[in-house]
C-alpha cells in the first residue's frame, strides 16, 4: 500500500487542486411537527486524488450530505442553503434540471449503499453501465462499447463472463463491482461511496475495499468515502472527517485522527473501537442526542460532551485549523487557531 | 471573537391535541363519503316503503308501458300517457318502476351483504389458518385458493343456478359465498406470513402468548383495514357476480332484483325500444352502489397503506 | 440466459390439468346432487319450464349408450371425464341432433376474437394511462383523466353495454344494434363483411375496454409509485439518464411485472362478464349461446359452454405463465 498519507504536502493548500468544495451546506426534513435539521452548515474541501472517509452515527447526516451533493435529495427533504461546487467552476446546486441531468454521473457518481437492490434487475448488467456511458458519450458502437465495460469489469476484478448476466445472477461482492465499475466508467471529478461495505461479509468487505483503493492509484479519483466502521476507514482513506448531528466537528489526516483525535466526540469514537490487543472497558458515552428540530444554542455536542463549559452552551465553536491539514469544531481550542491568511475554506479566523 | 448562534427549527404552529384526534387515518375522505353514499342506499329498505306501496312492483300491479312524468308525449303506438301515480313510469309486465326500485335494491344489497359476509368469514378462517399454521395445511388451502380464483365463476354459478328451480335470495347469496372466499383466503394469508415474522409478534410467542390471543390481540387488530377493504370489495364482487348471473336469467323471479329487472328488459326488448326508464334505473342504482363500494375501497386501501395516501397533492 | 427450469413448467402443467379436473368435477356433480337419472330429470326440468323435446326416446337412448347411465357412478364419472376433455359433450337437449360442440366452436371465433382484441387494447392502453399518471412529467389535464377512469372502474362492462348501445344505436343510430355482422352481408373473405364485422363489434369491445382500462390504469399508477421509491430509480437518476429513458426502462419495465400477473388471475372475471356484454348486443358468441341455452334449459349445452370457458381460461393462464418468464429473468430459476 503506498504511503500518500505522509506524503501530502504540508501547509501548502495552494498547491493542491479542489475537486470539490461544500460551502454552507443545509438540509432540513418537513415534518408535521416542524422541521428537523439534518445536514447544519457544513464546510468542507476535497482535495484532487485524496479519499476523504465520513464518518459518524446513524442519523449523524452523512448520507444526507452525499445526497444532497448529488442532488438527489427526496421530499421532505430539501436543501436549504449552500454550495456545492465541483472542479472549481460548477456550483451544483445552481443548476437547473437539464444542466444537472448533463453534468450527473460525468463530474460526480454514486457508489451506492445497497447494490443488491441498486441495479435494475430486469436489465442485463453492461447494459446499465452502457446506459451512462450512451448518456454522456453518444451511442458508441457495439464493438467500442463491450471492449470499454470488459476493461472497466478488469479494473474492478471482475470476470468477463457476468457481461451478459442479470444482477440477481450475480453475488453481494459482483454487484457491488459491477456498481463500482458503473461509476468509474466516465471518469468522473468526483466519487461518492455511500457504505460500500455495509452489507457484506468480512472477506468481500475486503476485495471491495482493496478494489476502492486500486481505483484512486489507477485513476487518481478524489472520493467520499461514508461509513460508520471507522476501522476499515483507517485502511482507506488520507483523511477523516466525524460528523455529529449535522455537523462536522473534526477533520484530519486519518493517522492523526486515530493517534491524536482532538474532538471530544473523535476521542470518544476512537477510544471505542474494539481492539484485538488489548481488552478496553466499554464505554458508553453518556446522554442522549438532542432533538434534531430544535437544536440547542451552541456546540451541537454539549449533552453528550464530558468536557463541556459554559461557552459550549451558548456559543457555536467554528470550524478552525489548528494543525496544518487538521481542523476542530471545538471550544477547548478556541485561542488556538493557526493565524492564516484566508484559505480555500474560508472558514479560518482570527484570534 | 464573532459569535454564531445556532440556527433554530422552522417552526410550525403547535399542534393542539383536539386536532391531533382529527387526523386519524380513518377519517379518509373516500371512505367517509363512498361510506355515507351506501348508507342512503341501504336506507331505502326503510326509508321508501314510508313513501310508496310496495305491492307496485308487481306484475300487474299497474298499467303497462306508461312513460316516466317528466316525458312529454309518447314515444310511441305502444305506450302511455305519463301518469302522476307511476312518476318513474311502468313496464311492460305492469310493475311500476319506482316501486321496483324500492323493492328490489334492498334485496340485491342483501345478496351481496351476506354472500360477502360468508365468503369473508371462510377466508378469514382459512387465511388464518393457512398463514399461522403452514405446513400442509397451507399448501392445501393455498392450491384450493388458487384453482378457484382460476376458474371462471360466473361459469360455474350458472350452472348451480340452472339446475336450482326456485332460486331465492338466501340461496343466491350462499352460492356466491363460494367463489367469494378465495380471495380474502389468499390477502389474509400473506398478511398474515408477512406479520408473523414481524418482531412484536415474535416476542409475543417469546413470552408465551397462545396462537389464538397472538390472532386476534397483535395481528387482527392491524389488519382491521385490510380486512374491511377486502370486505367491501368482496360485496361488489358479489353483488356484480349476482347481477350478472340475474341478467342471463338465473334469479327470483316473483320478487324483483336489480338484475332480474335488467334482465326482464331484454327480454321484452327495452333497449330497442327506448324504454330507457325500465333499464335506466336499475343500472343507476347498481352503479351508485358499485361506486360508493369502490370509493369505500379505495379509502380503506389507503388506511392500510400509508405511502397511496399522499398522492392528494 | 437460461430456459425454463423443469420444476416451473411442472408446477404449472399440474394447475392448468388441476383446475381443470376441478372444475369439470364439480359440473359433474351438480346435476348428480338431484334425485333420478340426469338425463331423465333433465328432460324432465325441461318439460316443466315449458321446453318442447322431440325424439326424447332417441335421445334418452343415446345419451344412455354414450355415457353408460346404466354403470355405477364411478365408470360414469370417468366415461365423462374422457369424453369431455376429448371433446365430445354430447347433443344439445333443444336442438337434437345438432352437437353440444359443434354448437360451440362455430361460435368459439366470434366470442376469441372480440374478447382477445378488447383485453388487449384494454391492457395496452390502460397501463400506458396508469404509468403515465404516475410520471411527474405528466401535464395537469391528462392527469385528470385518473378519476375518470376510476368512475368506469366500478361500472359493470354489460352496464356499460347497454348504455352505449342506448346512445350510439338507438339515440344516434351510429352504430348498429346488435348481432355479430349485417345479415344482408354473407360471411366470407371481403371487405364487405370485414366492415360489417367491426361495426358491430366497436360497441361491445368498448364496453370491454372502457371498463377494464381504469382497472389497468389504477394497478398501473400505484405500481409505479412503488417502483419509483427502489433503489435502482435513485442510481438511475444518479447517473444523469433522460428522464423518458428512466420512465421507461427502470420503471415501466418493473412496475409492469405484477400487473402481467394480475392479468392471469383476471381472465376468469373477464370471460364472464364478457357473456353477459356478448348478451346485451346479441352477439353470436359462446355468452349468447349460453342466454339461449338457458332459455331452453337445455343443459347439456350449458354444461358443455361451461367446460369450455374453464378450459379456456385455464389455458390461457398456462400460456401467460408460461411466457412470463421471457419479461421477468428471475423467473427462469426454481423460485415459486
Amino acid at each position: 500500500m503506498s504511503d500518500t498519507h505522509d506524503v501530502l504536502p504540508v501547509n501548502q493548500p495552494e498547491t493542491r487542486e479542489v475537486a470539490l468544495e461544500v460551502k454552507d451546506l443545509r438540509v432540513h426534513y418537513e415534518t408535521p411537527q416542524g422541521d428537523v435539521i439534518a445536514v447544519n452548515g457544513i464546510s468542507f474541501e476535497v482535495y484532487q486524488g485524496e479519499l476523504i472517509g465520513l464518518v459518524g452515527e446513524s442519523g449523524c447526516g452523512k448520507t444526507t450530505t452525499a445526497m444532497a451533493i448529488l442532488r438527489l435529495i427526496q421530499a421532505p427533504g430539501r436543501i436549504v442553503g449552500g454550495q456545492t461546487i465541483i472542479g472549481g467552476e460548477i456550483d451544483l446546486l445552481s443548476l437547473n434540471s437539464q444542466e444537472l441531468r448533463d453534468v450527473r454521473w460525468k463530474e460526480v457518481a454514486l457508489i451506492p449503499q445497497g447494490a443488491m437492490n441498486s441495479l435494475n434487475p430486469v436489465m442485463r448488467v453492461h447494459k446499465q453501465i452502457a446506459d451512462a456511458i450512451n448518456r454522456h458519450e453518444g451511442k458508441q458502437s457495439k464493438k467500442a462499447s463491450e471492449e470499454r465495460i470488459l476493461k472497466l469489469f478488469n479494473m474492478v476484478g471482475l470476470p468477463s463472463r457476468i457481461y451478459n448476466m442479470y444482477p440477481h445472477e450475480l453475488s453481494g461482492g459482483m454487484k457491488q463491482r459491477v456498481c463500482i465499475a458503473m461509476a468509474i466508467a466516465l471518469n468522473p471529478t468526483l466519487i461518492i461511496a455511500d457504505e460500500p461495505t455495509s452489507a457484506l461479509d468480512v472477506i468481500v468487505q475486503r476485495i471491495v475495499a482493496q478494489t476502492l483503493l486500486d481505483i484512486k492509484e489507477r485513476l487518481g479519483a478524489s472520493m467520499i468515502l461514508i461509513g460508520h466502521d471507522i476501522g476499515l476507514m483507517a485502511q482507506l482513506v488520507d483523511r477523516i472527517a466525524v460528523m455529529y448531528a449535522g455537523s462536522i466537528v473534526e477533520i484530519a489526516p486519518v493517522r492523526t485522527a486515530l493517534t491524536d483525535p482532538l474532538h471530544p466526540y473523535t476521542q470518544l469514537l476512537i477510544e471505542s473501537i474494539p481492539s484485538i490487543k488489548e481488552r478496553k472497558p466499554l464505554k458508553i458515552t453518556e446522554g442522549l442526542t438532542h432533538d434534531l428540530r430544535n437544536p440547542p444554542p451552541g456546540c451541537v455536542f454539549q449533552l453528550r460532551c464530558p468536557q463541556v463549559t459554559e461557552a459550549c452552551r451558548e456559543v457555536v465553536p467554528p470550524l478552525q485549523e489548528l494543525k496544518p491539514d487538521h481542523q476542530v469544531a471545538c471550544h477547548l481550542y478556541d485561542g488556538q487557531a493557526i493565524l492564516q491568511p484566508v484559505s480555500l475554506s474560508g472558514s479560518y479566523l482570527e484570534s | 471573537m464573532t459569535t454564531t448562534t445556532a440556527p433554530q427549527a422552522v417552526p410550525k404552529e403547535k399542534t393542539t391535541p383536539f386536532v391531533r384526534r382529527w387526523d386519524t387515518p380513518w377519517l379518509n375522505r373516500k371512505l367517509l363519503f363512498g361510506l355515507l353514499v351506501f348508507l342512503a342506499v341501504l336506507s331505502i329498505e326503510f326509508v321508501g316503503p314510508l313513501f310508496w306501496d310496495e305491492k307496485l312492483a308487481f306484475i300487474g300491479a299497474a298499467p303497462t308501458n306508461t312513460v316516466p312524468i317528466w316525458v312529454e308525449g309518447v314515444p310511441g303506438p305502444t305506450f302511455k300517457a305519463a301518469n302522476p301515480d307511476h312518476p318513474l313510469g311502468t313496464e311492460s309486465q305492469g310493475r311500476d318502476m319506482l316501486a321496483v326500485l324500492i323493492v328490489a335494491t334492498p334485496r340485491s344489497l342483501r345478496v351481496g351483504l351476506i354472500g360477502a359476509g360468508v365468503g369473508m368469514l371462510v377466508g378469514i378462517t382459512l387465511g388464518f389458518a393457512a398463514g399461522l399454521l403452514g405446513g400442509w395445511v397451507d399448501s392445501v388451502i393455498s392450491t384450493l385458493a388458487d384453482v378457484m380464483i382460476t376458474i371462471p365463476g360466473l361459469a360455474v354459478l350458472v350452472v348451480i343456478a340452472s339446475y336450482i328451480p326456485q332460486v331465492e335470495i338466501m340461496s343466491m347469496a350462499l352460492i356466491m359465498a363460494l367463489f367469494a372466499w378465495p380471495l380474502p383466503t389468499r390477502l389474509i394469508r400473506s398478511q398474515v406470513l408477512s406479520m408473523r415474522e414481524r418482531g412484536y409478534i415474535q416476542m409475543a410467542y417469546l413470552s408465551g402468548a397462545s396462537t389464538l390471543d397472538i390472532m386476534f390481540k397483535e395481528i387482527m387488530p392491524n389488519l382491521l383495514p385490510y380486512l374491511a377493504a377486502s370486505f367491501t370489495g368482496a360485496v361488489a364482487a358479489v353483488i356484480l357476480a349476482a347481477t350478472g348471473v340475474e341478467t342471463l336469467g338465473l334469479g327470483p323471479t316473483r320478487i324483483p332484483t336489480l338484475g332480474m329487472t335488467i334482465n326482464n328488459a331484454l327480454s321484452f326488448s327495452a333497449i330497442f325500444r327506448g324504454m330507457w326508464w325500465w333499464w335506466g334505473p336499475p343500472i343507476v342504482m347498481l352503479v351508485i352502489i358499485f361506486i360508493s363500494l369502490f370509493l369505500m375501497t379505495i379509502g380503506l386501501d389507503e388506511v392500510a397503506n400509508p405511502r397511496l395516501r399522499g398522492l392528494q397533492q | 440466459m437460461g430456459g425454463l427450469s423443469k420444476a416451473y413448467i411442472l408446477k404449472r402443467l399440474g394447475m392448468f390439468v388441476l383446475t381443470v379436473w376441478l372444475g369439470t368435477t364439480i359440473i359433474f356433480i351438480i346435476p348428480r346432487l338431484t334425485p333420478g337419472d340426469p338425463v331423465e330429470g333433465m328432460i324432465g326440468q325441461m318439460a316443466v319450464t315449458g321446453g318442447n323435446i322431440e325424439n326424447s326416446e332417441e335421445m334418452i337412448e343415446a345419451w344412455r349408450q354414450r355415457f353408460g347411465l346404466d354403470k355405477p357412478i364411478h365408470i360414469q364419472y370417468l366415461r365423462y371425464l374422457l369424453n369431455t376433455v376429448t371433446f365430445r359433450n354430447g347433443y344439445s337437449l333443444s336442438a337434437f341432433p345438432a352437437e353440444v360442440d359443434e354448437m360451440i366452436q362455430r361460435s368459439m371465433p366470434w366470442t376469441l376474437g372480440l374478447l382477445l382484441v378488447a383485453t388487449a387494447i384494454a391492457f395496452v392502453v390502460g397501463n400506458a394511462i396508469g404509468a403515465l399518471l404516475a410520471w411527474r412529467g405528466t401535464p395537469r389535464p391528462i392527469r385528470a383523466i385518473l378519476p375518470l377512469s376510476l368512475t368506469f372502474t366500478s361500472i359493470p362492462a354489460f352496464m356499460l353495454g347497454i348504455l352505449l348501445v342506448y346512445v350510439f344505436s338507438h339515440i344516434l343510430d351510429w352504430l348498429p344494434y346488435a348481432g355479430g355482422h349485417d345479415l344482408a352481408v354473407s360471411p366470407g373473405w371481403d371487405w364487405d363483411f370485414a366492415v360489417s364485422v367491426i361495426k358491430h363489434a366497436i360497441l361491445p369491445a368498448m364496453a370491454v375496454v372502457l371498463v377494464r382500462m381504469g382497472f389497468w390504469a389504477l394497478g398501473m399508477r400505484g405500481m409505479m409509485i412503488t417502483t419509483d421509491g427502489e433503489d435502482y430509480m435513485i442510481l438511475a437518476e444518479a447517473k444523469g439518464l433522460r428522464p423518458w429513458r428512466v420512465f421507461w426502462n427502470y420503471g415501466v419495465r418493473n412496475a409492469i411485472l405484477p400487473q402481467v400477473t394480475a392479468l392471469g388471475v383476471a381472465l376468469g372475471s373477464i370471460a364472464g362478464g364478457f357473456v353477459i356484454v356478448e348478451l346485451i348486443f346479441a352477439y353470436p358468441g359462446i355468452g349468447y349461446l349460453l342466454y339461449q341455452a338457458i332459455l331452453s334449459s337445455d343443459y347439456t349445452v350449458i354444461q358443455g359452454i361451461v367446460f369450455y370457458v374453464i378450459f379456456g381460461v385455464s389455458l390461457a393462464i398456462l400460456v401467460l405463465d408460461l411466457t412470463y418468464p421471457l419479461i421477468d429473468p428471475r423467473i427462469t430459476y426454481k423460485r415459486s
